[in-house]
Order: structure tokens, then sequence, then C-alpha cells
């Protein structure tokens, strides 16, 4: 199977698309922002993200937090010296009280499923186009420039991006999808930094390799 | 905003010291998005969270310091650090 769009780069209105599609998509669906480097982040925090599921899920239900809230805060306002009315030591946890249910957040594996297709799309899309080929060397340009050092530069590379990202609060799916889709200031800042250091540094390395 | 992952965009930034003091007046900019925050107005004594963190110095909140930090706020946590039991003691 050969897909003539897919021969190539892709037209710029149909990655902007499918972009598009995944970024609303998983907002309309799930209610949250999409963001790549939050996912990986989270994958790092597996250990703890699974606790906290796992205590969200006892919560969830209304009552019990509401119950718990009120228990709690009356501890800690006795810790303060702050006198609770008595009527409201009395009062009894209702359903009005309680609050709105806490949204759930979207399950570790949930994100887990996602970063996996993520690489099965990249891959299936190439594959369709008849060009999927696997590379354990790194890139001619890369050797060049680093020499047998290539892979550790891809390494240290990657750390840089991703200490970049976490210091920045997203990446370019954080940042430049869901933050400037909705033209926040910060977003569309950290965009104009990600792509104009970006092609910057394009234009040096063009010159350094020519 | 945590939770997509994505932490969002808070007005107030880090350092190594932690959380910079909020300005006067200035709200938790993570309230738009923190689970307990709308519970803390079912009931009038629950309002004590706002007026001692959110709406106030928030940079001695626990959640708030945690969600800085990029690491995983326990849903139960209260913003003076304590966790809250299912059961009572």
């Amino acid at each position: 199977m050969n897909l003539e769009v897919l021969n190539g780069r892709w037209p710029f209105w149909l990655g902007a698309l499918a972009l598009a599609v995944t970024a609303v998509g998983y907002a309309a669906v799930l209610g949250r922002l999409l963001g790549v480097s939050g996912m990986y982040e989270r994958l790092v925090h597996a250990r703890a993200e699974l606790a906290v599921d796992r205590e969200e899920r006892a919560f969830r239900d209304r009552a019990t937090l509401g119950e718990a809230l009120r228990r709690e805060t009356l501890a800690e306002m006795e810790r303060q010296g702050i006198q609770v009315p008595p009527e409201e030591l009395a009062a009894p946890v209702t359903t009005a009280q309680a609050g709105p249910a806490i949204a759930p957040r979207v399950p570790l594996w949930g994100q887990l499923v996602f970063l996996v297709m993520m690489f099965a799309g990249g891959a299936l899309a190439k594959a369709l186009a008849g060009g999927l080929t696997f590379q354990s060397q790194p890139d001619p340009a890369h050797l060049q420039l680093f020499g047998k050092a290539a892979p550790l530069a891809l390494l240290f590379g990657g750390v840089l991006v991703g200490f970049g990202t976490r210091m920045a609060g997203g990446c370019t799916s954080g940042h430049g999808l869901s933050g400037c889709g909705r033209l926040q200031p910060g977003s569309l800042l950290a965009t104009a930094c990600f792509f104009g250091s970006g092609v910057a540094l394009s234009m040096v390395l063009a010159r350094v390799l020519a | 905003m945590r939770g997509g992952g994505w932490s969002g965009h808070a007005s107030t930034v880090s350092s190594a010291d932690g959380p910079k003091k909020p300005a006067p007046g200035q709200s938790c900019p993570h309230s738009a998005t923190c689970p307990l925050y709308p519970q803390f107005t079912m009931a009038s004594f629950l309002r004590y969270w706002r007026t001692s963190y959110c709406d106030a110095d928030f940079s001695r909140c626990a959640r708030f310091r945690l969600a800085s930090e990029g690491k995983p706020v326990p849903v139960n946590m209260l913003p003076s650090g304590n966790l809250m039991k299912l059961t009572p003691k």
C-alpha cells in the first residue's frame, strides 16, 4: 500500500489538521490540555503518580470527600486556635456541602498508551508511504559534527530538551498547541523561543555543514 | 495546569528558595485547576483555607509548592500539608 500524499514531506495543512484534531480531541474527550512533556514527567514519577491515582479514586465520592474535609478542617482550625461556631460543628455533611465532584485525572496507563501510539502513528505513516527503515547509526550530519561522540551528543541533546521543557512548563505540544490555541501570552512567548532558536540554530548548522 | 501533564502558566515563579511570595491581593494561579479549591466554598468554615492560603499567601500552600516543583499533588493533601484520611483517626 502506498499513499501518494504521505510520500516525502506531508503537506503543511494535513499535518496541521492532524495536530489540531489530536489537541482538540484530547481536550474534548478528557477535559485536560494536551502536553507531551508532562506525560513523560508523569512516567518519571510513575510510583508517586500511581499512589495519587489510588487516593483520588478513594476520594471521588463527594460525601466521603466532604466528610473528610469537614473533619480535617475543624481539626486544623482547632490547632490554630480558631473558634468554630457550635452549629457548624454539629451540622451534618450534606450533598450540597460536599461540593462538586473531583474531575478525574487522566490515568497514567492512558498517557502511556498515548506516548506509545505517538511513535506507532509516526511509524505507520512512514510504513504507508513505503519508506519505513530502522537505523542504529546516527545521521551523517551528526557524525560530521560530533564524530564518534555523536550518540552521546544526541543523548545530551535529549537531556537538554527535557530540562528546558520542564523549566518552561511545557513543550511544543503543551505551549505550541494547547497554549497558543488559547492565546496564552506565556505560551506564545515560549513557542516563539522554541521555534526562533530552532530556526537560528538550523541556519548556523547549515553554514557549518556546508 | 497539572493533570494533563502541562503545568500551565503560573504567574508566580519558582526559585531555588521555593516559590516567590505573592503580591498582596493576588490569588493562587492554580485555583482554576486545583480540585480542592471549589470545595472550599461549600460550607462557611471551609472558607478558612481560601482566606488563609488561596486568596492570601498561597506560596506557603503545600499543594502549590508541590505543583510548582512539578511533582504530583495528592488529591487529599490540604494546603497545610496534612493528608486527609478516609476514616477518623
